[in-house]
């Protein structure tokens, strides 16, 4: 049934005033003129015959009257229509009331100078004024991940207050469906007969897109147990600008030669960016600006060449001019910048002219300029040593390994390379006239727990004298591949290939990934993950006479971007999205001294724990953006944390009919932002407001009351 | 005296009357000679015209100077001379007293008495007076000299309203008392029962009397100009109604009009002059208006 309730009770009792018109219908009967009439044959006739219907047209005014009257002073008395299945909202009984603020970071977004969020906690303030003594509140945060601040519920409604005042907007997401889902869980707890939810968001429609499913089973699993209010807070979309994302054109970042760092702006809004700049800091040192047209909706590639002039760890940004969101206008980034790359080619056959062995050839390749080349033009040192006299102790200060045309190796080198590579370093294999595959695989197969990817079986020639291979298939996902353009792929395919060893693999393993494939579908060169480093191999030798890719302009960039790859493998992964883990690997004696500071130069409290390799430091709470800084006693190492700004920078908001589609049918009350949050949630609580209705009705009374006077005879 | 004449001799009507003199008698010899024509012959007959004599003429009637001078045989006519008898009809009755502005309906048909009086005995004509509501209250027979005059506006001036009208009751006595044929006069507001005011006329008709009917009403009662809550006291005991005027206005218009259309539907049908009078009217020019008319028609 549809109940019937007023704001001001009170002032019903001036429905009374609806005996007005009576009265003075009655007043006037008795103020009359009095005339002596001679022809009252005639007037007695006339009102015989319209006694009965100008009784009926009196009594019809007299009620259209009457009714105009009680409609307006019920419309001053603010009636409330209550939708059928009441909770009893708004009554004497004590209320529970949850309040969800959203403190996802577009909540920081400000619109005409005032931050979505602080609006927020006004209209939480608001509602916590609404409730009276005897009700009790719980505060949930929706921002990722939800959380109840304050969970059990309090009484104290000031306390709730300053609660809600000391919330501080948060740097990731949203949690909408978890928050619901807490509130669910509250909400059981509790016995009273009112139960009210009140969600203050700026109802974004990423947010509530991605969050959907979630959402909606909250709501269905509240549906019936509780009001829910939906406060939005910022109507109007100012449209924003976001840095989505940064790459680096190379693993490898050394001093010598310039990386392209790469950003991605976002424009998020339904108008053109037409001036947004994008500025490249590096050490907090401002090294390049660009201005960019970004489309509607579309994401515009922006690219700084930068070369870096420190090795080791070196921090930046990239920063877009300022915009109504100004959280993800900024991407950190921290880069190991090597100073050089040793490299130790194992030549199988070493020639007593410069470029007689593969392993000669190699070292040119490295360092074609000499040994002045080294850190000027190549950050690579390459170094050939014969393979008889390869020792555990050359690998010392070694990054890669080159073994070509290997036929065997010194028995004591080769665990030492096993965990070499484990430890994070490279081992480039390339097959040669002597390769003996029986050997290698005994030695670095070893049923898929050695460093090879895959088994060497036999030579593979072509069918007919004077046919030969070519790659077919090259894997442009893999990371090593990635970076080359289109036109150096197709360099890559045009190469000739004689002959070929055959690698077998295991499809099953993970850990194997096929970089390039010949064009009878045979492996041409694979890679292998192993502990921290990694390996590769390929099919054929690092010379002529096997193939003519030597010599093809591809050859260089593939070998040096192969050694970049594999000197990477130890790298931390120190770029981190919020919420991650931050986790570090250290020495026992550097775990002495560490020390790991948040980007406000707070000490964070990290989690420690002991592995083979050492001790593990790791910490969960990045829930700033910023940089993170370890110190291990004097050396010290950082880790960037960047926002994650994949749906949260969508700052469009959700439309009214998406809400209703997925909101429960009952007791869910949309609060536009701008409307009257108090009036409505009164409304809500109590029934639909329908004192203008009230109002509309009155006059259209009065007007019908003129009408009909005026076509009665007159108005009177 | 003085005061009653001045009272019911108006200057403005008598001057317009008095103007109309000869046209009014013109008018009233008018009246006589088409209506009237003498069934006597004597002293009071007057020669009219010559007719040629054809047998079965009356010899007497031969006019034997023409004879003599023509050879030829003319019977002489006669037509009675004026000597109309007017009988005044005036209703006393308490409607009468009904006047919304300063002059009532009773002072309105008195001065119209008088004034016809006036011109009646200014013509040597006989003239009576009647005064009644549901009775004959007063009777002046018909005579014609100047003094009666003066009798007729004493009579006027000590009429006393009876309570209720009947005036078919009253024709009814009237038309059996006139034994003469004459000009019968009614000055009334007519406000009683339609069908037996019309028999009564019937009444006079057929006792071969002239009848002529001034319908003396007062501008409310045709325009009945009232809008608020009203009571409507009646007169003749007819009773009061409390009611909001407006909403009677129209009912009581279509009432009137219908009642005046029947009257005077009712008159022309008996060839009963039938003359409106509104008490606002100056009472001359309605006067002279209908004398005029009536010596146009005759």
């Amino acid at each position: 049934m549809f109940g019937f309730t007023v704001l001001n009770p009170f002032l019903l009792f001036f429905t009374l005033l609806a005996a007005i018109p009576v009265l003075i219908h009655l007043f006037h009967r008795r103020r009359f003129k009095e005339v002596r009439w001679a022809a009252m044959d005639f007037l007695l006739k006339a009102q015989k015959k319209s006694k009965s219907l100008l009784k009926l047209r009196h009594l019809l005014l007299l009620l259209l009257r009457c009714l105009a009257v009680i409609f307006i002073v019920l419309a001053v008395s603010q009636p409330l229509i209550k939708a059928p299945s009441g909770l009893g909202l708004g009554g004497k009984s004590s209320t529970y009331s949850i309040i969800i603020i959203d403190n996802s970071y577009s909540m920081g977004e400000k619109i005409e100078n005032r931050q979505l969020f602080d609006k927020a906690k006004e209209k939480a303030a608001d509602i916590l004024g609404m409730l009276k003594t005897g009700d009790s509140v719980s505060l949930v945060t929706a921002g990722w991940k939800a959380k109840a601040v304050i969970s059990e519920p309090t009484y104290q409604l000031s306390a709730a207050r300053k609660e809600i005042e000391s919330l501080k907007i948060g740097n990731a997401g949203n949690d909408l469906g978890g928050a619901l889902q807490l509130a669910a869980a509250l909400i059981k707890k509790k016995n009273e007969i009112s139960k009210e939810i009140y969600i203050i968001s700026d109802c974004q429609a990423s947010a509530f897109r991605s969050e959907e499913n979630n959402i909606k089973n909250a709501f269905a699993e509240l549906s019936g147990k509780a009001a829910i209010f939906l406060v939005k807070t910022g109507n109007f979309n100012p449209g924003n600008n976001a840095v989505t994302n940064v790459t680096f054109s190379r693993e490898l970042v050394d001093m010598v030669m310039p990386v392209r760092i790469m950003a991605e702006v976002t424009n998020f809004s339904k108008k053109d960016s037409l001036d947004c700049i994008a500025s490249l800091y590096i050490e907090d040192k401002l090294r390049d600006s660009k201005r960019l047209l970004v489309r509607s909706g579309k994401t515009e590639p922006v690219a700084f060449y930068q070369k870096f002039t420190e090795s080791g760890i070196n921090t930046g940004y990239i920063e877009i001019s300022a915009d109504p969101l100004m959280k993800d206008n900024r991407v950190y980034f921290c880069v190991n910048v090597k100073g050089a790359v040793p490299v130790l080619v194992v030549d199988g056959k070493p020639g007593k002219k410069k470029f007689e062995g593969e392993g000669g050839f190699l070292s040119f390749v490295f360092n074609p300029f000499g040994a002045e080349d080294i850190g000027k033009k190549s950050v690579i040192s390459a170094v050939v040593k014969d393979f008889r006299a390869l020792s555990a102790d050359a690998l010392s200060g070694v990054k890669v390994v080159v073994l070509s045309n290997i036929s065997f190796l010194p028995e004591e080198t080769v665990m030492p390379l096993d965990s070499f590579v484990r430890g994070g370093n490279g081992i480039l294999v390339f097959a040669g006239d002597l390769t003996n595959p029986q050997y290698m695989n005994s030695r670095f197969y070893r049923e898929k727990s050695g460093l090879l990817p895959c088994v060497i079986g036999e030579k593979i020639l072509p069918k007919e004298d004077g046919g030969t291979f070519f790659i077919d298939k090259v894997n442009t996902e893999h990371p090593l591949l990635a970076k080359f353009k289109e036109s150096e792929i197709k360099e890559l395919k045009k190469a000739r290939f004689a002959s070929f060893y055959e690698l077998k693999y295991d499809a099953s393993d993970p850990s194997v990934t096929i970089l390039a494939s010949f064009n009878n579908g045979m492996p041409a060169i694979m890679t292998k993950k192993c502990g921290k480093g990694n390996t590769i191999i390929v099919a054929t030798g690092a010379n002529r006479r096997w193939s003519d890719l030597v010599i093809k302009p591809m050859f260089l960039p593939l070998v040096y971007e192969s050694v970049y790859y594999l000197s990477s493998g130890t790298e931390e992964r120190r770029n981190l999205k919020i919420g991650d883990k931050l986790s570090r690997t250290i020495s026992f004696s550097e775990a002495q001294s560490a020390r790991l500071l948040t980007p406000d130069r707070r000490p964070a409290v990290y989690r420690s724990s002991i592995s083979p390799e050492g001790r593990v430091l790791d910490y969960d709470g990045t829930d700033e953006p910023g940089f993170y800084r370890l110190y291990l006693g004097d050396k010290s190492d950082a880790y960037s944390v960047n926002l994650d700004t994949k749906n949260e920078s969508n700052t469009e908001r959700v439309d009214k009919m998406f809400l209703l589609k997925i909101a429960p049918k009952e007791k869910f009350y949309f609060i536009e932002d701008g409307e009257d949050t108090r009036r409505l949630i009164t409304q809500g609580r109590k029934g639909i407001g329908i004192w203008k209705e009230l109002i509309l009705l009155a006059v259209l009374l009065l007007a019908l009351e003129s009408y009909l006077a005026y076509k009665f005879g007159k108005r009177t | 005296m003085e005061q009653v004449y001045k009272k019911y001799l108006n200057p403005r009507v008598l001057t317009r009357v008095s103007a109309l003199e000869l046209k009014a008698r013109q008018v009233v010899e008018g009246i006589i000679t088409g209506l009237h024509k003498s069934p006597y012959h004597g002293i009071s007959v007057e020669f009219a015209e010559h007719r040629e004599y054809v047998p079965g003429d009356e010899i007497k009637h031969i006019d034997w100077r023409v004879y003599a001078r023509s050879d030829r045989f003319f019977i002489k006519q006669y037509e009675e001379e004026t000597n109309m008898r007017g009988y005044i009809l005036l209703d006393t009755s308490e409607s009468m007293l009904y006047g919304s502005k300063k002059t009532s309906k009773l002072e309105y048909g008195s001065l119209l008495a008088a004034s016809l009086s006036y011109l009646l005995l200014q013509q040597r004509d006989s003239c009576g007076l009647v005064t009644f509501d549901s009775a004959i209250r007063n009777y002046l027979p018909p005579r014609n000299n100047p003094k009666h005059f003066n009798l007729i506006l004493r009579e006027l001036e000590l009429a006393k309203n009876g309570v209720k009208t009947e005036i078919g009751k009253v024709f009814h006595d009237l038309a059996e008392r006139f034994k003469k044929r004459g000009l019968i006069i009614i000055i009334s507001d007519l406000l009683c029962d339609i069908e037996k005011t019309l028999l009564g006329l019937s009444h006079f008709k057929h006792k071969k009397h002239e009848v002529v009917v001034f319908h003396v009403l007062d501008r409310a009662e045709i325009t009945f100009p009232f809008e608020e809550m009203t009571l409507f006291k009646g007169y003749e005991e007819k009773g009061d109604v409390l009611a909001e005027a407006w909403s009677l206005k129209q009912g009581y218009l279509e009432n009137l009009n219908k009642f005046m259309a029947e009257i005077k539907k009712g008159c022309l049908g008996k060839k009963v002059d039938y003359v409106p009078l509104v008490t606002d009217e100056p009472l001359e020019l309605k006067l002279s208006k209908y004398l005029t008319a009536r010596t146009g028609r005759h």
